[in-house]
């Protein structure tokens, strides 16, 4: 079929109107073309009888160029606030996901335009709750990366609906799938690095860890700054949960890790200080890098790790000493004045709480003494063995998933070609048979086996 | 604001705390003159402080416009109770909740939060001190020398009043042992999978 020519909105509409077919190939081949000539100018047009055109059309059969007509709108100088807001919610709820797919980046839009139409009105807050909805349904599942989620986040951040943001955050991500999601390497590192950011403002410091380690350590041939930002945050949320900066994973790109050198250094300093667990020398250098974390927003973070300090150090006392008194701990940790005592009895008691240590206190001894014992946890009721059992779980859905991806990969075109290139006896005859002594030597591979080096095997 | 006494009536209040998420925009986008924005949002912010969730209501009250925290005295000190408990400054707490009579939706769940906090700290206390001052007991508690003295004898613990000391008794959990065919059904998979690979 030609495509059509259409001069008005009521032309369009009935263009649409006349072919109800809803399947995806249908609407690309016939329903695209006449899309895609029109200027953007056509779609803020109204009917012939001066109604608007989304009145007529309905999100759920037409979602592509009700998507067209929304974006259109939202984009002008002074959209029509209170209107537009009906329509945009009308259609989040009732869009057709896999029509949408099929225009990812108009969809981006349509958010945008929301929250740029929310703000209009008054109150982001509006924008979230809908987005949330609208993006667990485009997903095309709730492990997917879109290209919409990490402007959802970044919203959920801006609005402060910091637990909003959860529902999506929970998820990992394992999928990636670049049709009908629009995605591109950007919306991962951000996706994860605002994700980070959330969890760090509902201290949940360790899943925050992963998340940063996946922005740093994903392979790059050019560090993004956003995975040295992450590196900054990184290495705070890694003083607060471990007491020194965990190695990255052995993969993480070494131009990364030069950048990392180049532009975190204060960051690895403080670490230093902070690992040496001498509180003067932290303060120093808290007081000479302080511009530098409240210019990059860490500042919150750089605090939390001062406090974070003490309770390092008792932790320390702990596996030296079987009882101190309160006074000695005080000492001891660096903390000053006539309170000191009954701060660090403070500090004790927070971390009985949290279960950072197993201690007792007695107030009828001298002052303050405080015994420290070793985990009361026999680890041998039916508490440990549901822990067992969830680890083992979580463990053979991992493996699993790990075996789905290795078939996967072994049936991808390079594995074959390089597979290949090994068995006609190329670059390295120890490929697969690495096991076998007599064949090594024989091939006069011997002195050339690296066996670190399991890049060239492949 | 049914829905949400229904929630505080039961003491659900992680579905009270859903509730009101999914109200919050709802509530920006159309005047609803049934509900009065303080009692939504007082009732809402000790939702989250009786969750724990003490980063939910920090960022509540930052969330909130200009207009609803300047109009509302009993909101501003229901983010003091907030920011006691963030502190840990836990005889704040106390002297703040009975500093003044709340209205009429948000004095249940204050004195939830305070019997919960009391709760907490005889658990914590128990476990924590192996003898500890009357005077600081009641700092924790909240509460004058003589009910810290009845409540701890109710809790079989020992009082010395020649030193002024208390001495708490550990409580011991009893976890159940359960083995169900639940497990069993779980072994399989496990030895299935192991199979497999």
């Amino acid at each position: 079929m030609p495509i059509q020519q259409v001069g008005t909105v009521d032309e369009l509409i009935e263009a649409l109107l006349n072919h109800s077919d809803d399947r995806a190939e249908f609407i690309v081949k016939h329903i695209f073309p006449i899309l895609r000539q029109l200027p953007q100018q056509f779609f803020l047009q109204n009917t012939a009888d001066n109604r608007d055109p989304l009145e007529r059309l309905d999100p759920t059969h037409y979602t592509v160029p009700y998507a067209y007509f929304l974006v259109a709108r939202c984009n002008v100088e002074r959209p029509d606030v209170a209107n537009l807001l009906t329509y945009i919610l009308e259609f989040l709820r009732s869009f057709d996901p896999t029509h949408i797919r099929l225009v990812p980046e108009k969809f981006l839009q349509v958010a945008q335009g929301l929250c740029r139409i929310a703000s209009l009105y008054g109150n982001n807050i509006i924008s979230i709750k809908p987005l949330t909805h609208a993006l667990q349904k485009y997903s095309p599942s709730a492990n997917h990366l879109t290209n919409l989620h990490q402007f959802f986040i970044k919203e959920c951040l801006l609005t402060k609906c910091y637990r909003q943001a959860l529902p999506i955050l929970d998820n990992d991500i394992t999928e990636i799938e670049t049709t009908g999601t629009g995605i591109s390497y950007i919306d991962h590192l951000l996706y994860h690095y605002y994700g980070a950011m959330v969890y760090i403002g509902l201290k949940n410091y360790t899943r925050a860890l992963n998340f940063l380690v996946l922005v740093i350590s994903t392979p790059a041939i050019v560090t993004s700054q956003v995975q040295a930002e992450a590196y900054k945050k990184f290495s705070l949320v890694s003083l607060l949960l471990h007491g020194k900066i965990i190695p990255l994973p052995k993969y993480t790109a070494p131009v990364v890790v030069r950048s990392i050198k180049n532009q975190c250094q204060a960051y690895q300093d403080y670490a230093s200080a902070f690992e040496s667990l001498n509180v003067k020398r932290l303060r120093n250098e808290f007081n000479k890098c302080s511009e530098a974390f409240r210019k990059d927003g860490n500042f919150g973070l750089v605090k939390q790790t001062l406090d974070a300090i003490y309770r390092r150090k008792i932790q320390q006392l702990t596996q030296t000493y079987l009882t101190l008194s309160l006074v000695d701990i005080a000492d001891a940790i660096g903390l000053e004045g006539r309170d000191a005592p009954k701060i660090a009895e403070r500090y004790i008691l927070q971390m009985i709480e949290s279960r950072e240590i197993f201690a007792t206190i007695s107030h009828s001894d001298q002052g303050g003494m405080v015994s420290f014992h070793d985990d009361p946890d026999m680890y041998n009721t039916s508490n440990t063995i549901l822990k067992l059992e969830e680890q083992i779980a979580k463990a053979t859905k991992v493996s699993d998933r790990v075996i789905q991806t290795d078939r996967l990969i072994g049936c991808s075109r390079e594995y074959l070609v390089k597979s290949k290139n090994i068995a006609s006896g190329g670059v390295m005859p120890g490929g697969s048979h690495m096991d076998d002594q007599e064949f090594f030597a024989g091939g006069g591979g011997f002195d050339n086996f690296d066996p670190d080096d399991s890049g060239r095997f492949f | 604001m049914d829905t949400v006494k229904g929630h505080i009536a039961n003491r659900d209040y992680a579905g009270l705390v859903n509730f009101c998420e999914e109200l919050e925009p709802q509530l920006a986008l159309t005047q609803n003159n049934t509900i009065s924005l303080e009692d939504f949002y007082g009732t809402f912010m000790l939702g989250y402080l009786l969750e724990q969730d003490l980063p939910s209501a920090r960022f509540l009250w930052k969330r909130l416009g200009e207009n609803v925290k300047g109009s509302s005295k009993e909101l501003r000190l229901i983010w003091d109770v907030g920011i006691a408990l963030w502190q840990r400054d836990y005889d704040n707490v106390y002297k703040l909740i009975d500093s003044k009579t709340w209205s009429p939706v948000i004095a249940p769940l204050m004195e939830q939060l305070g019997e919960n906090l009391r709760e907490r700290m005889l658990v914590l206390l128990s476990e924590a001190y192996s003898s500890i001052t009357i005077d600081d007991v009641g700092r924790y508690l909240g509460l004058p020398r003589e009910k810290v003295l009845s409540v701890t004898n109710e809790r079989e613990w020992a009082i010395d009043l020649s030193t002024d000391m208390l001495q708490p008794k550990k409580i011991v959990q009893d976890t159940p042992q359960s083995i169900s065919l639940a497990n069993f059904s779980q072994l399989t998979d496990l030895v299935i999978h192991l199979e497999k690979s």
